[in-house]
């Protein structure tokens, strides 16, 4: 491969100075002249039949401009990517209290929010189903007429209980994860407007235009080019803008009163309504030879996706994928259920379903390096995954595995290095500290059996610069700028000339979605061929003005070439006012096509995946014996996310992901009981501060490039979240010897751990 | 829409008028980082909102005649945090100060308003709990001073009635041959609100040996309580590690705490005893076991 300019550096990104500065518009931050406010009427029941709904005294406010019920929803009155399970406005039935009933637009957003308490609703309230566990069994209330396993995974390999048998240990436990909430820090909001012909556009946070459009049209019953979706800037998402949130409500708004429309959740509706990380009980039961090698893994992961499905289905199919790790396992019985009930809804989120299983699996792994009197670091390297082997579904790793080089990496750090004197130096002599270590891996792109696609576009621009489009849009993760470093590497020409155009169906190509860890692959690839296109259409034109052959032509820095004769040099510039002046244009597309594992594990979408990023974390931890209190001092954190287009970016997602997933180790938690959710803002749901943040942060990029990904790139938004939780929790046990099963590791949790290891 | 009248008095005598006019009908807001957020939840929806941060009677930090220290109610947590003589002369109360919630609350955020709000989980509380502070209340009947330990009834009641409104406190000093600490436990380290907190005052003439001890716990009763028994117990007695960890086993007696999101009964009880007995090592003046 060519050197590159651009690919590889910290290029800044193209939106730092308008965030830094505060001038960005989100699109909250949008307003029109006449425009409406929206509020939604949210259920006052987790589990109820509705037995009638009056608007009459919300229409007759002063200032009211329209009501809307289930009745004003002209198609299909329901949204949801797997399936369309949630209503846009219940008729029937609610299943949560986010669950939405009417809809008021008016003059204010003080009267919008009057006009609520006047909308009358007759409930008859039905048994609440709280537990999955329950909610399984035949004499459970039903959430949906369909039962409430809304899916099932069974993956069976080898033979378990001879492994079980022949095993030097065995380690069986149960471990519980908590309701993460994304946190964006713009909750679902946006503003939608519509012109004389019906056509409507919506300015909404989102992560996939495309798909956003057909389920608004979906439920509008229109034609989906009437839509135009744009999602770009969206202010954080962290997967839990993947699913429909206002986008709707605001076509519906819009539809039904021909005035712009804008929604804003207030932070504690957004903790009602909005998706949680699906909390899961995990059964596990793990095998090992005397050393260290695992023989055999079983675990049953029951998942509660509460009211609807989202993406509930695909999350246990990934959850069981990764359930034994990056490791070479050749013996597994794998269960996993999803299960309806009417704690919140619960979707997809950066991780999708590796964190809780890779907390549990990573745990087990250290047992069995304790039992075995082993290295920590060593067990891991003796069962990480290399390139061909067979994976726990049985499929082959196909494509480029890093783990051993993290693993390699993480071992030469200052940190665990020098481990023993970090842990030799706690801050008091009650209190004592520990290091822990975990690795994960993380499948990139949707997986087999769903279609995953990517199209970009480029333009040359009349002044010599590229418009670049790509739909997947600028979640807070940066890929605009890694778009623009790889079009200009490819075009050759410098990255100040890339305008990129993002996350819009009026002007962008469908990319799919900024999730999955696939932006920057899909992206990648989809520029690498429109580039090619582009290259392909200038060459004869300069072929033209040079007077040479088509073939003497060459792109390099900035210019194009005649190879035969090189004083013959032309800029893109030239080429752009050659074309205007004949009234041309040299606009070309890039398409792409996931590839995919050749393994099919038949009745399942999604699993199993051909890439995955690796990744493996440290972190040194306080602990505090006499409150339970625990603190993470530093952390060491080793992606490989196949090349890194931007080492600054990717060092963004690894301090973030830290943090993320530190705070899922030990604060955050959406308590929900009986339905009703308790830690209802961030007073009470504890995501941790700046002062919480360990002092540092080391992150160190282990390169494995991937021979199909743009420059060798592969993804890297979601792993960094992941193994720290585990690395956390491990570093406490390294520290006071309790093993922390159940997440968040409270001070309460660790504390009460503690005393029940001092009293047996 | 109801409307919402907003008064800014330039004086406490202006501001007690408004108050007699408004009556019931009236909130008084300092810095409103607690009134606001009742507003937003309506658990309160006054007509008028009396503002009485220009309002010079009840701002600035000052050494009174009688050798106390007079903190005004307006002053905010970072004034304070950083006043010198609240420092030097009741450390324990900058520390408090210093440990609310965030540096934009501590801006804001006024010691009156903290009172005012008689949260068992305020943080300001236990440390003039322990300085054995008085609160100066001045209402259409003129001045009036309170024992802090008088002042609060009960989780966000108080003696205060609806058209008084706090001057300040007056702090006596802690003398040279003091020692002194808060803690505070909180689910993270800023912007929490107490699980436990605990606030210590006691002469210390010699290594592990105290008099006139003065402890107070938050958030593990109805109001801020003094925990008399574990108090008694400390005092008179040559402490070192063992004996601290003993004693301050007994600082539940005057603990009744309750289970909630931030934490359960039990827990809380036991937190109070080992926030007392971490202070207790951490202040370093307990003999070398
Ligand atoms: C994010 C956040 C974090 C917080 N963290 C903490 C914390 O860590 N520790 C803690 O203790 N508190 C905390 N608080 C609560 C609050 O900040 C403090 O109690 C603060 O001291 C209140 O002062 P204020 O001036 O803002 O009061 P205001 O909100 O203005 O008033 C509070 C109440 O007191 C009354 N009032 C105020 N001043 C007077 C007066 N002079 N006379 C009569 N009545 C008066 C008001 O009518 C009102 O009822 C936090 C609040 C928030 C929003």
């Amino acid at each position: 491969m060519t050197k590159t300019e651009w690919v590889g550096a910290d290029v800044i990104r193209i939106d730092a100075k308008d965030k830094v500065r505060g001038v960005l518009k989100y699109m909250s931050d949008l307003s029109f002249p006449n425009m409406i406010y929206g509020a939604v009427l949210r259920s006052k029941h987790p589990h109820a039949l509705i037995k009638k709904i009056n608007t009459k005294r919300a229409k007759e406010l002063d200032g009211v401009v329209t009501v809307l019920t289930h009745e004003d929803v002209p198609g299909l009155n329901g949204f949801g990517i797997a399936i369309p399970d949630q209503p846009v406005l219940c008729s029937d039935k609610v299943r949560y209290m986010g669950d939405a009933i009417a809809l008021v637009g008016a003059e204010s957003k003080e009267i919008a929010e009057r006009a609520l308490e006047l909308i009358e609703v007759e409930y008859q309230p039905l048994p609440v189903v709280c537990d999955p566990e329950q909610a399984m069994l035949s004499s459970s209330p039903k959430v949906h007429e369909t039962g409430n396993l809304h899916n099932h995974v069974k993956i069976e390999r080898g033979n378990v209980e001879a492994a079980f048998k022949e095993a030097q240990v065995v380690v069986e436990n149960t471990y519980f994860t908590p309701r993460q909430m994304h946190a964006f820090l713009e909750p679902e909001s946006g503003v939608a407007a519509i012109d004389e012909d019906k056509n409507i556009t919506i300015w909404c946070g989102g992560q996939h235009p495309y798909r956003d459009q057909l389920q608004v049209a979906r439920a509008l019953g229109m034609n989906p080019r009437k839509i135009r979706i744009v999602n770009t800037p969206t202010g954080g998402a962290f997967g839990g803008k993947d699913e429909i949130t206002v986008q709707i409500h605001l076509a519906l708004l819009v539809l039904h009163t021909g005035r712009p429309a804008k929604i804003v959740l207030s932070r504690e509706e957004s903790v009602i309504a909005g998706m949680k990380r699906h909390p899961m009980r995990i059964h596990m039961k793990t095998a090992a030879a005397a050393d260290g090698t695992i023989l055999a893994n079983e675990a049953r992961v029951v998942s509660d996706t509460g009211a609807y499905a989202s993406l509930g289905g695909p999350v246990i199919g990934f959850a069981i994928e990764h359930s034994c790790g990056a490791y070479r396992v050749e013996n597994v019985k794998l269960e996993g259920f999803c299960v309806y009930t009417n704690n919140g809804v619960a979707g997809a989120f950066r991780g999708f379903g590796a964190n809780q299983v890779t907390f549990a699996v990573e745990t087990q792994l250290d047992m069995i390096a304790e039992k075995l009197g082993m290295d920590k670091l060593e067990i891991r390297k003796r069962n990480a995954l290399r390139s061909g082997d067979i994976a726990a579904l049985g499929h082959q790793m196909e494509a480029s595995v890093g783990l051993l080089r993290t693993l390699e990496a993480a071992e030469n750090s200052r940190l665990w290095q020098l481990k023993e004197e970090f842990k030799a130096k706690p801050s008091a002599p009650h209190k004592k500290r520990g290091i822990g270590i975990a690795c994960s891996f993380q499948g990139c792109g949707l997986g087999k059996g769903l279609p995953d696609y990517g199209a970009a576009s480029v333009e040359l621009l009349p002044n010599g610069q590229f418009a670049i489009g790509v739909s997947c849009p600028e979640i807070g993760q940066g890929n605009t700028t890694a778009f623009a470093q790889m079009a200009a590497d490819y075009i050759r020409c410098s990255v100040d000339d890339i305008v990129v155009l993002s996350g819009d169906t009026g002007h962008t190509l469908d990319s799919g979605t900024s999730t999955a860890s696939r932006s920057i692959y899909t992206g990648g690839n989809a520029l690498k061929h429109a580039v090619q296109n582009l290259h392909n259409a200038i060459s004869p034109i300069a072929a033209e003005i040079l007077c040479v052959p088509e073939d003497d032509i060459s792109f390099g820095h900035g210019k194009i070439v005649s190879k035969s004769c090189p004083d013959k040099i032309l800029s893109f510039k030239d080429i752009a006012e050659y074309i205007t002046a004949r009234g041309l244009s040299i606009k070309s597309e890039g398409h792409f096509i996931w590839p995919v594992s050749e393994t099919e594990l038949e009745g399942y979408v999604g699993i199993p995946h051909l890439l995955y990023s690796y990744i493996t974390q440290i972190a040194l931890v306080e602990v505090n014996t006499l409150t339970g209190e625990t603190e993470v001092i530093e952390a060491v954190s080793v992606p490989d996310p196949g090349k890194a287009i931007n080492p600054q970016g990717v060092e963004g997602q690894s301090e973030g992901g830290v943090v993320m997933g530190m705070g899922y180790a030990l604060t955050e938690d959406t308590i929900i009981k009986e339905g009703m959710t308790l830690t209802r803002n961030f007073s009470t749901y504890i995501l941790p501060t700046s002062l919480d943040m360990p002092c540092k942060i080391e992150t160190i990029i282990a390169e494995e490039l991937e021979p199909s990904g743009p420059f060798g790139a592969k993804g890297i938004g979601e792993a960094v979240c992941v193994p720290i939780s585990p690395a956390i929790t491990n570093a406490i046990h390294d520290a006071v010897k309790v093993w922390i099963k159940q997440i968040p590791a409270t001070p309460e949790r660790v504390y009460t751990a503690l005393k029940s290891r001092e009293v047996s | 829409m109801t409307r919402l009248h907003v008064a800014i008095p330039e004086s406490i005598d202006e501001a007690l008028g408004l108050l007699g006019k408004w009556g019931r009908e009236a909130a008084v807001i300092a810095g409103g980082t607690d009134l606001v957020v009742e507003l937003k939840d309506r658990l309160k929806s006054p007509k008028a909102l009396i503002d009485i941060g220009r309002v010079p009677e009840i701002s600035g930090i000052r050494e009174t005649e009688g050798g106390d220290v007079w903190i005004g109610a307006l002053s905010t947590h970072a004034e304070v945090a950083s006043s010198t003589v609240v420092k030097e002369t009741a450390p324990v109360l900058a520390d408090a100060c210093a440990q609310v919630g965030s540096p934009q609350i501590r801006n804001r955020g006024t010691i009156g308003g903290n009172i005012s709000t008689a949260s068992p989980a305020g943080d300001t509380i236990p440390a003039l709990y322990v300085l054995e502070a008085s609160v100066e209340i001045i209402g259409p009947k003129g001045k009036r001073v309170v024992p802090i330990e008088s002042f609060f009834q009960g989780p966000k009641k108080s003696a205060l009635a609806f058209d008084e409104i706090v001057l300040g406190v007056k702090v006596p000093k802690l003398g040279k041959e003091y020692v002194s600490f808060f803690r505070k436990l909180g689910q993270r380290k800023s912007l929490a609100i107490s699980i436990v907190s605990v606030a210590f005052a006691g002469r210390c003439q010699e290594p592990g040996l105290f008099t006139d001890v003065r402890i107070a716990f938050g958030a593990v009763a109805p109001t801020v309580v003094r925990a008399r028994t574990v108090e008694k117990a400390i005092c008179n007695m040559k402490l070192d590690p063992k004996s601290a960890q003993y004693i301050s086993k007994l600082a539940f007696r005057d603990c009744v705490p309750i289970t909630d999101v931030r934490g359960s009964q039990g827990y809380r009880e036991v937190m109070a005893c080992n926030l007392l007995y971490e202070g207790l090592l951490e202040m370093g003046r307990v003999r070398k076991a």
